[in-house]
């Protein structure tokens, strides 16, 4: 999508060619947007140095850099990143080694479908922190509480669409596979998991971005160690610059994970019939 | 007319079935923690006194429907302007991708800090939890709205203005209630985290404030009251969804051929 605007904006001088419209591509391509948030950064600034909103309140982005910076430089904020990152890896894993067996199965028989896909979906949309107190009652504070709530609130996107991804198997090649003799287990690994991957990807990024705002969520509200008490620690003693600092860094370590996670999808999925058309 | 009957009882059997293992299964559940469901139906009742509902329930969901609605019509208002001009999408791209990442819970200690407690804060954050889902996916609407349905409304003399109302939003409206719908769940866990941290009444307040107190019961009910809210406001969306969307031709076949 971008590129049909960068053609516009070449195609519309039409003095700018050769070399030069690579040029223009590059520069509107990276500066603009660039340009847009520097924009957006000075007039936070000159919003808080001229005190339109309280300064108090909104600190001058000059000085919530220099508290990031500062703040990156502490063994206590690495130790809750890593704290929280653990947290996500670890829950992770789990949601995938359940969710993706237990989405297949309930995926691979039509009856087993019909009877779970509702049940499943409206689950989906009750609000995981309702289970944080429940959870506290059986873990007390701590890792295990912290994994735990990720992987309640993280597992149903992965397990939904990794059913969805065994309804979407093309039964010929399943037939096939069935008439060249090639066993279960095989069939599972060479056909099934195969042509669910674009869904298991989708369902990735889709659980990956959940478990990390619960990851957070669970220091934030009970405390213990993590990025989310970082914040609350900071909002509770009055540091105003430092909170936006570990809120921005939150921002950061939220954009690097979906970015990550969306690369992936696009990786898994290049292959894919649903993509090739797409690609061309 | 008997398959129109077996469609519906095969997706209830599930639910029906989970819920009565749960009430066989904890009937003499000695465990602290997990009640008998009996036990939690009874504090349910116990709980949610009309006086309760006032103090706890209406103050989240007042917090609840107002961020909502806000959110809907920021976010389809900014996601069609987003979804028009391929310009202002890539420019602002940088800024929509983290404001759309960010984990929404962190900006709770920003707006306690902001706005003070209250349900002021509580609909700010729901507001700004549910307008990103809306807009992303308002957006990709517009953006993939037929262009032969636009050019021929265009060859026909349809101003610009009608185009927009007529024929583009509405091409893009399936897409626009998946983003309403993935915003529910957001809207209510952020009202909910919002409760928990930073408030002395409400929903959140409760269950955590239970929690505290080591009143199970009372935790339980404040738990099956946080999935009811969330229910109801999800029946409500599909509901809506069907009124707005019967007339679609994508969205009929997908209601026909859904199994």
């Amino acid at each position: 999508m971008s590129t049909r605007a960068v053609v516009s904006t070449a195609s519309a001088d039409p003095r700018t060619g050769g070399m030069r419209s690579g040029a223009v591509r590059r520069w509107s391509r990276w500066a603009e947007p660039a340009l847009v948030v520097l924009a957006l950064a000075a007039c936070w600034q000159a919003v808080s140095v001229l005190d339109v909103l309280p300064r108090e309140d909104f600190p001058p982005v000059t000085a919530i850099l220099q508290a990031l910076v500062s703040d990156l430089q502490t063994s206590e904020l690495w130790a809750a990143v890593g704290a929280s990152m653990e947290a996500w890896v670890l829950g992770m894993l789990v949601v995938v080694s359940i969710g993706v067996p237990v989405g297949m199965l309930l995926g691979a028989s039509s009856i087993s479908y019909r009877m779970s896909y509702l049940t499943l979906e409206f689950v989906r949309t009750i609000p995981g922190i309702a289970a944080l107190p429940i959870l506290l009652f059986i873990y007390g504070i701590g890792q295990d509480l912290t994994v735990s709530f990720v992987v309640l609130a993280a597992l149903w996107p992965l397990l939904i669409q990794a059913m969805y991804g065994m309804r979407d198997v093309d039964p010929v090649a399943i037939e096939t596979a069935k008439v060249y003799g090639v066993g279960h287990i095989r069939r599972v690994l060479l056909v099934d998991l195969p042509s669910c991957l674009p869904y298991l990807s989708t369902g990735l990024r889709l659980s990956g971005t959940f478990a990390l705002i619960f990851a957070i969520a669970t220091s934030l509200i009970v405390g213990g160690e993590g990025l989310g008490a970082e914040m609350a620690r900071a909002a509770v003693v009055g540091d105003r610059p430092l909170l936006y600092a570990r809120v921005l860094l939150t921002g950061l370590i939220g954009l690097v994970v979906a970015l990550g996670l969306t690369t992936l999808e696009r990786r898994t999925l290049r292959w894919h019939v649903s993509q090739r058309g797409a690609q061309s | 007319m008997i398959k129109k009957l077996i469609g519906p009882a095969t997706s209830l059997a599930a639910p029906v079935t989970l819920v009565a293992a749960w009430w066989i299964l904890s009937a003499g559940s000695t465990s602290p923690y997990f009640l008998p469901l009996s036990d939690i139906v009874d504090g349910f009742q116990q709980t949610w006194t009309t006086e309760r509902m006032e103090d706890d329930l209406l103050p989240t969901v007042r917090a609840l429907g107002v961020g909502f609605a806000v959110a809907v019509v920021t976010g389809i208002a900014t996601g069609v302007a987003l979804g028009l001009s391929a310009r202002a999408r890539r420019d602002l791209r940088p800024i929509t991708e983290f404001l759309r990442s960010m984990p929404v819970v962190a900006l709770v200690p920003i707006g306690l800090v902001v706005l003070g407690p209250g349900q002021r804060m509580e609909a700010a954050l729901v507001a700004f939890a549910a307008t990103w889902p809306i807009l992303v996916s308002t957006s990709d609407g517009v953006r993939a709205a037929d262009r032969v349905m636009i050019d021929t409304a265009r060859v026909y003399g349809v101003s610009a203005r009608r185009r927009l109302l007529r024929v583009t939003i509405p091409a893009a409206m399936p897409q626009v209630m998946a983003g309403v719908r993935i915003a529910v769940a957001a809207a209510v866990g952020t009202v909910i985290v919002a409760n928990m941290l930073a408030s002395s009444s409400g929903l959140g307040y409760l269950v955590i404030s239970a929690q505290q107190s080591f009143d199970i019961q009372e935790t339980w009910s404040g738990l099956l009251m946080i999935g009811l809210v969330g229910s109801v406001l999800t029946c409500t969306v599909v509901l809506a969804e069907r009124v707005l969307l019967g007339w679609h031709r994508q969205y009929r076949s997908l209601e026909r051929t859904a199994p």
